[in-house]
């Protein structure tokens, strides 16, 4: 049977337990610590596309912002956003045509650019950033950097992830 | 004098441990921010300079004409086949000291190391050491970039060929092997950097 508490406890003061803080503070400063270690500015000027897989390189020059293309396995696009590409400049069948060394839809694109760059009073650097996915082949390669070159863009960057150690 | 203090005093002592919520408070406001640019995956680039112009390659010589032997240019070609990868240098096409072959390993990709190497001791017995500097401007950065000079006009530039299949990580992972050799933790050696992709055949 159950007994009633003793009449002695009625004046036992109960301490109220706060939560420990402690230990969430030491996490908190180590996920801190780990976070300021990997502190870049140098990543928002340039986001990788979802669309492909960059490939690894041991370069470690930093990304710069100029006209930039995506070279995916089907066709090359200027940009993705959400999933979705933005302004699909040539499709798959114009990089594998054997006709072409140089890539009619995208020698446009570049010479476009370049009218709109120098309207808007910009100096032309040809200059242009290249994310190419991993498994692109050899040919399509040689195709884009031709046109680069026809249409005057000199310097090409390839955007890729640099390897650890 | 001091008297000490009453046993029978009930004033109980404050409790003095540290308000860790202040401090929580500035946590939860900066972690979330240094997540959002957090970068996980380095980005970098690598610059290619295509060849002004067609007819010029890699160096002055045409395709059907050799260069000559301890002459003013190395014309180093590294060419991506099947099962190989072949160097050439001086034009020459022939099983020798000028070509040779690096058949691929037993997984199936290519020996990087070995190419890597080969070149290196290329670099030391046909190109040698740096005879001085050179420089050039560079229209991007708006700067003079230098560079070593060598008796050999062509002692930084390779061609890369490879067969139209060939993915371009492969590439890549070629044009790294092509460009420095790490001697040691602290020292990379300069092998051939300024690299021309052309067509195979």
């Amino acid at each position: 049977m159950a007994f009633a508490p003793s009449k002695g406890k009625r004046h036992l003061s109960k301490e109220k337990e706060a939560l420990s803080l402690t230990s969430m503070m030491d996490m908190m400063t180590i996920i801190l610590l780990f976070l300021l270690k990997n502190i870049s500015t140098s990543g928002a000027l340039i986001k990788p596309s979802p669309y492909l897989e960059l490939p690894v390189s041991i370069r470690d020059m930093e990304p710069r912002k100029e006209v930039s293309i995506l070279v995916t396995r089907e066709g090359i696009l200027e940009d993705v956003d959400e999933g979705k590409p933005i302004n699909k400049i040539s499709d798959r069948a114009e990089l594998e045509d054997p006709a072409n060394t140089v890539i009619p839809s995208l020698e446009k694109f570049y010479e476009d650019h370049k009218e709109f760059s120098k309207k808007l009073g910009q100096r032309f650097t040809g200059v242009t950033t290249i994310q190419c996915d991993k498994e692109i082949s050899y040919d399509w390669l040689l195709k884009v950097i031709n046109t680069c070159g026809q249409t005057e863009y000199s310097t090409i960057d390839f955007l890729i992830i640099k390897a650890k150690g | 004098m001091a008297f000490k203090p009453s046993s029978r005093r009930s004033r109980q002592e404050e409790d003095t441990e540290l308000n860790l919520l202040p401090v929580m408070n500035l946590m939860v406001c900066l972690i979330p921010l240094l997540l959002s640019i957090a970068q996980f995956t380095q980005l970098a680039l690598l610059e290619y300079l295509p060849p002004a112009a067609e007819g010029g390659g890699g160096g002055e010589n045409k395709d059907n004409q050799e260069p000559e032997l301890g002459g003013g240019t190395l014309s180093l070609l590294v060419n991506l086949t099947e099962s190989a990868v072949q160097v050439s240098m001086f034009g020459k096409l022939e099983l020798g000291p000028y070509f040779y072959e690096i058949p691929r390993l037993a997984d199936g990709k290519y020996n990087l190391k070995a190419l890597t190497d080969s070149l290196w001791s290329t670099k030391q017995r046909e190109v040698g050491s740096s005879i001085g500097l050179d420089s050039s401007y560079n229209d991007i950065l708006l700067q003079y970039d230098v560079y070593p000079k060598y008796k050999l006009k062509d002692g930084r530039e390779c061609t890369l060929t490879a067969m139209p299949e060939t993915p371009f990580q492969v590439v890549i992972a070629v044009m790294d092997a092509c460009k420095a050799k790490e001697i040691s933790e602290k020292e990379v050696v300069e092998l051939f950097p300024t690299i021309t992709l052309k067509k195979f055949g």
